[in-house]
């Protein structure tokens, strides 16, 4: 009804019939009732506050200050359990903006291993020593190898050591040790005739001492050459040498270090699963074991074991078709022997005595030699004859 | 682009972010596994809220969700009296706790009709589509669902303070 048609008559009761056919009909999409439901509860509790307490006031109050949506959804929930999921939904909705709203997480980093970390450390306090003897080199170095002192001993000056091995020429020898104190341009004694974990270690002794050589521990009284110097080519640099080339194998000792655990891990899977009896998955880790270490001697030892799988799998064609890729890849491995004379053994009558023969070429003292002379002999005899003589 | 509606969604599945965040690595890494299975019958976007509604339900039966938030529930019994002043945020909070602790004193049928239906605020059908149910099912098991929260919050006097602490 048009309200304010009403306005300015005396009884806002009575209606005028011709006002009222002559109203619009249609009905104009402005806006929906809008009932306010604070000021409905505020009533009631005018009403009667015991059965419609303040907090039910607030209460509504918080629902009108939600969305829309959430008052459409929560329409057939009761009110207070309404505003559990008001309150639930802002929230969710607060933690799902967080999220949107966070930066990306920084790329992980590898932690460096910590001999790489003693290596750095090492390098830097080469670096010191030798920022303390540039003012006197020569009197720095024979402080520094005949001062008793153990890094001393190993840490030297680059271009004094040339110097000196040119001058000497002993059968000495050098190995630089990347990431230790030699790389920083000083040089370090190393007996060819150590083992590899003996030069590991002092490398890594040489690192730990490295850490406590000041620029102090450079200088001294003693001018002697160095005891042990390096044993090069005459116009071939250090770079180049032969021995220089140890640094680069012994920085990738980590790596290797790494792999080689990897390795004995995948190994003793391997064995293990062996030991339950789950051959197929034995042999997935085994051959994991050799494509993992290419030409190595594990790989050579796990073909091996992949023999004898096959052969407890009652597979000669696998068999076979191993030893072939074993050939291949080890021509000169440990089973090589055994393995060539397998398939000399396997052999079309065609091509066996060519294979016998190259068994002996390859292994003239092979411990098939016997066999393999036998079966050359036996295949040029001629066939027998059905008397019993032999055919010319 | 559906990471931010997938992680939303879980929110409202578990309540709890760190949950969702390690919920929707899930749910991502079940989907590259089986989008060979996703037909297009419905949206990615639907099929990943499929997934994420497995997750979670794998989620409550891995951590056992009742007995622990039955405990959590009662652990909230002291905020009952907690003064009205206190600022809203955390009034959203300890409600959000209340009620997700009650959702999990539900069967998950019904915990997660409810959650999709009146928390998330989805439609009937796409609720349905979701969890891979009838529309009218999803209604019926949001209405329990609604009548068994409502009892659980009265029993423990959270409806007597018109559900404000």
């Amino acid at each position: 009804m048009n309200k304010n048609n009403h306005e300015g008559q005396g009884d806002p009761r009575r209606m005028d019939v011709s006002e009222w056919a002559q109203a619009p009909t249609e009905v104009t999409p402005k806006a929906g009732p809008h009932a306010d439901f604070v000021d409905v509860v505020q009533r009631a509790h005018a009403h009667d506050p015991r059965r419609v307490p303040q907090n039910m006031i607030e209460e509504a109050a918080v629902l009108l200050t939600d969305k829309v949506s959430e008052i459409n959804t929560t329409h057939r929930m009761s009110i207070p359990l309404a505003i559990f999921v008001a309150s639930a939904r802002r929230r969710v909705e607060y933690m799902a903006a967080q999220r949107m709203l966070a930066q990306l997480p920084p790329v992980p980093r590898r932690r460096a291993p910590p001999l790489r970390i003693a290596a750095t450390l090492a390098m830097a306090a080469v670096t010191l020593i030798l920022i303390g003897v540039a003012h006197d080199p020569a009197q720095a170095w024979s402080r520094l190898l005949t001062g008793g002192s153990h890094q001393a001993q190993q840490t030297v000056d680059l271009a004094a050591t040339r110097e000196s091995a040119k001058a000497m020429g002993t059968e000495q020898v050098r190995a630089q040790r990347p990431g230790s104190a030699v790389r920083a341009g000083a040089l370090q004694e190393v007996d060819l005739a150590q083992p590899r974990a003996q030069l590991q270690a002092q490398a890594q002794t040489n690192t730990e001492t490295g850490l406590l050589a000041g620029p102090d521990t450079a200088r001294g009284n003693d001018r002697h050459p160095p005891q042990r110097i390096a044993h090069r080519k005459p116009g071939r640099s250090l770079a180049h040498s032969p021995d220089a080339r140890e640094p680069r194998a012994s920085n990738r000792v980590p790596h290797k270090q790494t792999r080689s655990e990897r390795l004995r891990d995948l190994d003793a899977k391997a064995q293990a699963l062996w030991r339950e009896g789950e051959l197929e998955a034995a042999e997935r880790s085994f051959r994991r074991v050799i494509k993992l270490a290419g030409r190595g001697a594990i790989a050579d030892l796990a073909y091996g074991d992949l023999f004898t799988l096959a052969r407890q799998r009652g597979a000669p064609g696998d068999e076979s078709k191993l030893w072939r890729q074993y050939i291949r890849r080890f021509p000169h491995g440990r089973f090589s022997d055994d393995v060539r004379a397998g398939l000399c053994r396997r052999a079309n009558p065609s091509s066996a005595a060519t294979c016998w023969r190259m068994y002996l070429d390859q292994h003239p003292g092979g411990s098939h030699a016997v066999e393999a002379t036998r079966s050359l002999s036996d295949m040029q005899r001629p066939p027998a004859t059905d008397d019993g003589g032999v055919r010319p | 682009m559906h990471f931010d509606a997938v992680y939303r969604h879980l929110c409202y599945l578990c309540g709890e972010s760190d949950i969702a965040e390690d919920l929707c690595q899930e749910t991502f890494a079940r989907a590259i596994v089986s989008i060979a299975k996703f037909r297009g019958d419905a949206s990615l976007r639907t099929w990943l809220c499929r997934v994420a509604v497995n997750v979670a339900r794998e989620h409550w039966r891995k951590n056992g969700t009742q007995r622990k938030l039955k405990d959590e529930l009662g652990g909230l019994a002291p905020y009952l009296g907690l003064a009205r002043d206190v600022e809203a945020t955390h009034m959203d909070h300890v409600r959000s706790k209340v009620l997700y602790a009650v959702l999990g004193t539900l069967p998950n049928n019904l915990r997660e009709a409810f959650i999709l239906r009146d928390l998330a605020g989805l439609s009937t059908d796409e609720a349905a589509r979701q969890l891979g149910i009838s529309a009218g099912n999803v209604a019926v098991r949001a209405h329990r669902a609604r009548a068994r929260i409502e009892r659980e919050l009265t029993a423990r006097g959270w409806m007597d303070t018109g559900g404000a602490p």
